[in-house]
């Protein structure tokens, strides 16, 4: 489980998996200011699903690596489950991305790595004995359909394939929650929905509390909510039904 | 991570790269083995030095010469002459002294001629001196000699070692001398009778016999070679003990006005210790640099390799790796070249050591000191635990040091500029 806050004084009652408040990213490029992000405002309930929908460039992926730990904010906070992650130092960081599921929009498998080697590698990081990992990522491959190209190397798997080994690391250490960023971006549509079936499945059975990057409206329509982007802000909110 | 994890996660990607893997392999095999292999055969030398003397020479001989026992021969103006053991003799605790006359003389036995030192002693006071190896394996030593009596080491007689031999007991022996007077060059003859042939000896000794050295008695050598003058007086002292071998040296010097040089057999071993020790440093300073270079090859591909395997680093960082592990696989890595290669090195530069041996490579070398006080020597590889830990250990140090800058770069890149890398 991620940290709690220390402070026992710190009575606060924590409803959300993720919060952000007021999250700037500037880029300086020499003289040049980029500002990837302009002060974003968003809560994420447990179990929810949300879509985050707007055009490239406009600093989707720069919002998921702050959410994941991975890039630090020029300023605002991202708190997960209520600690902030401006707090943590390097090593704090790196064990709480253990516990959230990253899929990428290029894959970002291991190549020489066996797809039921790569979805073990998380395991492994977190010293899951071999058997108790082996059976675990077997089954995490079943549930995303690739039972019997378990030992396959990515270069043999087709762009759908990967994204469903990469989609099984991330869920290897039952993550608190599913950052993607555009996984469809690099597959066709109809492999896409495959993949949204079984994000959607996970979702709804399993919990699974999940943030999907895209600039696909089609594929935003499986979430839940969805969060209209543009320039680094936020302009509306749309709900499913 | 597991440890083993963390070492078949380094295997796996070593695998990935053979070719250049292989390469910074070669590096440090080549580095281990040449430590090995000089490293081997520099203290097989020394061994055999010291073996030597030990064999040939009881400690309580100590020697005259006037010549000094550097390798670059200073020669002394200062003579000595075969009477002086008379003085040498009465010197407290000196209980015998033979001098030796030695002059290189061609000489003509069987079908062939061969220049060789021709050295005139005492037979009786020889013997005595030297009990394990002046000692005929046919004909014999007589303590009383005539003119023409001759002792043949046993390589004289068989001279390329393989039975073939030149002559026997009781067969002549034509020995020539020549001097020069002026621009007069003269040729003096004899014709010895061969009366013993020695038992093979081996190695040699300062003034001790050797399986090339032709005996006369050392009154038909004064006659023949028209001198009193001797290159060497051997000395034996009635004990040992360091405070006997030095009071007597003291005195002996004194009676020559330190004009001799007085050896003992621990000076000379030390003398050739020191030799040795630097040729040893040299060689094993030489085969050390090629494995620092060796190191720099392994950082070289390192570095390469974590530039292409940035993606990879960034992916491993984003699923929570931590930094200390980035840095065990790297370092892995970069251990596991340095342990196959300093194992292949063992093989590689044991196998060198044995072949150079094996193919008497270095009997030029060996042959280099024949005329040298040490003898002919033959360099047998001495392969001892201290030099392949040794090796072993300064070849792991070599890749941790630079292994440790490429593990250090890459645990320290930042996951999501590594992952942007295209
Ligand atoms: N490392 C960086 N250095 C400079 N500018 C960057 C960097 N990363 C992203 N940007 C800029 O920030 C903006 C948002 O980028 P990004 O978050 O990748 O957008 P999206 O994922 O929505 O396509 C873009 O204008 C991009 O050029
Ligand atoms: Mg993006």
């Amino acid at each position: 489980m991620i940290k709690k806050p220390k402070n026992s004084l710190e009575v606060r009652i924590i409803s959300n998996v993720i919060e952000v408040q007021d999250l700037k990213k500037v880029y300086s490029l020499g003289q040049v200011k980029v500002n990837a992000l302009s002060g974003i405002n968003m809560k994420v309930p447990s179990g929810d699903f949300v879509a985050i929908l707007g055009p490239s460039g406009s600093g989707k992926t720069t919002l998921l690596h702050s959410l994941g730990a991975l890039d630090k904010p020029t300023s605002g906070s991202v708190l997960i489950f209520g600690s902030d992650l401006a707090l943590l130092n390097d090593s704090q960081l790196t064990e709480f991305r253990r516990k959230i599921g990253f899929v990428f929009q290029f894959f970002n498998l291991i190549p020489r790595l066996t797809a039921l080697e790569n979805v073990e590698l998380p395991l492994s990081i977190v010293r899951v004995p071999k058997k108790v990992r082996r059976k675990r990522a077997i089954k995490l491959l079943e549930t995303v359909g690739l039972g019997d190209r378990i030992h396959h190397n990515p270069l043999e798997l087709s762009g759908g394939e990967r994204q469903r080994v990469a989609l099984a690391r991330a869920l290897a250490n039952k993550p608190d929650f599913l950052l993607m960023d555009e996984p469809t971006g690099n597959i066709d549509s109809k492999t896409a929905s495959e993949l949204l079936e079984i994000i959607t499945t996970l979702n709804r059975e399993n919990l699974v509390t999940t943030i999907m990057v895209t600039h696909d409206h089609e594929i935003a329509k499986y979430a839940k909510r969805i969060l209209h982007f543009k320039d680094g802000l936020i302009l509306k909110e749309e709900v499913n039904s | 991570m597991f440890l083993s994890d963390i070492i078949s996660y380094a295997i796996g990607s070593i695998q990935r790269r053979k070719v250049r893997k292989g390469l910074a392999l070669l590096g440090v095999t080549i580095g281990i083995a040449a430590i090995i292999s000089l490293g081997s055969l520099s203290q097989g030398f020394r061994g055999i030095v010291a073996m030597q003397f030990e064999q040939g020479f009881s400690s309580d001989t100590i020697i005259l010469t006037t010549g000094s026992l550097d390798f670059l021969n200073t020669e002394s103006d200062f003579e000595l002459y075969v009477n002086d053991t008379e003085l040498i003799d009465q010197i407290d605790n000196v209980s015998l002294s033979v001098a030796l006359i030695q002059k290189n003389c061609f000489v003509h036995l069987g079908d062939e001629e061969l220049l060789l030192p021709v050295i005139g002693v005492d037979f009786s006071r020889y013997k005595e001196l030297f009990p394990n190896t002046f000692l005929t394996q046919s004909g014999s030593i007589s303590d009383f000699p005539t003119n023409n009596t001759v002792i043949l080491g046993k390589r004289v007689i068989d001279p390329w070692n393989n039975g073939t031999l030149l002559g026997t007991i009781s067969d002549e022996i034509n020995i020539t001398f020549t001097t020069r007077d002026g621009f007069n060059v003269e040729n003096k003859t004899y014709t010895g009778n061969i009366e013993g042939i020695l038992d093979e000896i081996g190695g040699s000794t300062i003034g001790g016999p050797t399986d090339m050295g032709i005996y006369i008695p050392i009154s038909h050598a004064i006659k023949f070679f028209d001198t009193t003058r001797c290159e060497t007086i051997l000395v034996k002292l009635v004990e040992s003990n360091e405070q006997t071998i030095k009071s007597t040296s003291d005195s002996i010097e004194d009676l020559f006005a330190g004009q001799v040089q007085v050896v003992t057999p621990t000076s000379i071993i030390n003398a050739i210790s020191e030799i040795v020790t630097t040729i040893e440093l040299f060689l094993i300073g030489v085969s050390a640099i090629s494995l620092v270079v060796a190191g720099v090859g392994i950082m070289n591909i390192m570095l390469t390799s974590i530039m292409e395997r940035t993606r990879e680093i960034g992916i491993l960082k984003s699923i929570g790796m931590k930094k200390e592990v980035v840095i065990l696989i790297f370092l892995s890595e970069a251990l596991i070249i340095g342990i196959l290669g300093s194992i292949f090195g063992i093989i590689v530069g044991g196998f060198l050591a044995i072949a150079v041996d094996e193919f008497g490579l270095l009997t030029g070398l060996a042959s280099g000191t024949k005329e040298t006080f040490i003898g002919e020597v033959s360099i047998s590889p001495i392969f001892n635990s201290g030099l392949l830990i040794g090796s072993v250990i300064f070849g792991l140090i070599v890749s941790i040091i630079f292994g440790l800058y490429p593990a250090w770069r890459a645990a320290k890149l930042d996951p999501v500029e590594a992952l942007r890398y295209e």
